[in-house]
């Protein structure tokens, strides 16, 4: 995983997150002097759950899953996240362990801020705890959401859910939630959170009552009322 | 028209043969230690292999699309 320290147009990929886009050129040059540039490889662990953390997570290109893993190797995926959006906030503020693990799904480039100098941030400049506090509330509903999905809805219901999510988002497919429109079902299982051949039995129950078509490599979603309605 | 197949990563492959026994058509073996599909008409794309895989270096995504 090779290091380096901050690039010179560090400033204005800082500036493009809601939490440093009210700071003038002399506040952001001089968090940017702090950022280590950190590489990860396809597969390669940025974060593991349950160590200390190291600090906010800001993706400058690639794209990595937030995960838990159950005692039997089973993952969940929490969220994703791509280009411009960060990850592991919630450890810099009450000094506990990483809550989740974090895996580059591709080749990834991390911009790393140091807890110490996140929290220098929110003490001097009341926007960046604003706008820390309003992704937390984004992040808290996402994660409510997560729950009442793994609470209430069948394997089925949430894979329908996923796949109309998925569909929805346009080419090549990459939005605020680093969503794509290419999945495995391995990614799908992980996403939904079940085994892999679930995936394929509720995949093959949809077929069946006319909601999609699988071809090959393509799920063609025929019926979006009905899994709309399974949702 | 060639049909869509498993992507494989030669560097993560370490020639273990577990997509190989576990392949249904006998569409993979090992190329010089690494998976290979040397029977491309044969695999129908069940992404057996892609769960048998220890090393995640075998992936059959599929495009998720809206109807006709």
């Amino acid at each position: 995983m090779p290091v380096s320290r901050s690039a010179s147009n560090t400033p204005g990929f800082l500036r493009s997150f809601p939490y440093f886009s009210s700071l003038g050129p002399d506040e952001l040059a001089g968090l940017a002097a702090e950022v280590v540039i950190r590489e990860y490889g396809k597969g390669e662990l940025v974060a593991l759950e349950g160590e200390p953390c190291r600090g906010l997570c800001l993706v400058r290109a690639g794209r990595v899953r937030v995960f838990k893993t159950s005692p039997d190797g089973r993952t969940q995926v929490l969220s994703m996240a791509g280009p411009g959006e960060s990850f592991n906030e919630v450890p810099n503020f009450d000094s506990g362990p990483n809550p989740a693990s974090v895996e580059a799904l591709e080749p990834t480039t991390i911009f790393l801020l140091h807890r110490e100098t996140v929290l220098r941030a929110v003490e001097r400049y009341p926007s960046v705890a604003l706008a820390m506090l309003n992704v937390f509330a984004r992040r808290l509903r996402h994660l409510t959401g997560v729950v009442e999905d793994l609470s209430f809805r069948h394997v089925t219901s949430r894979l329908a859910k996923v796949l109309l999510q998925y569909a929805a988002e346009p080419a090549p497919g990459r939005g605020e939630s680093g969503l794509t429109q290419r999945l495995t079902q391995q990614e799908m299982a992980a996403i939904v959170g079940t085994a892999r051949e679930m995936v394929g039995r509720s995949l093959k129950a949809l077929e069946a009552q006319g909601a999609l078509r699988v071809e090959r490599n393509r799920i063609i979603i025929l019926n979006r009322d009905l899994l709309e309605r399974i949702v | 028209m060639i049909a869509v197949l498993p992507i494989l990563d030669g560097e993560r492959c370490q020639g273990c043969g577990d997509c190989v026994a576990g392949c249904p058509t006998g569409a993979v073996a090992l190329v010089e230690g690494r998976a290979a599909i040397v029977h491309p008409d044969d695999c129908n794309y069940c992404a057996d292999c892609e769960t048998l895989c220890p090393r995640q270096a075998i992936s059959c995504p599929f495009e998720i699309v809206l109807g006709d």
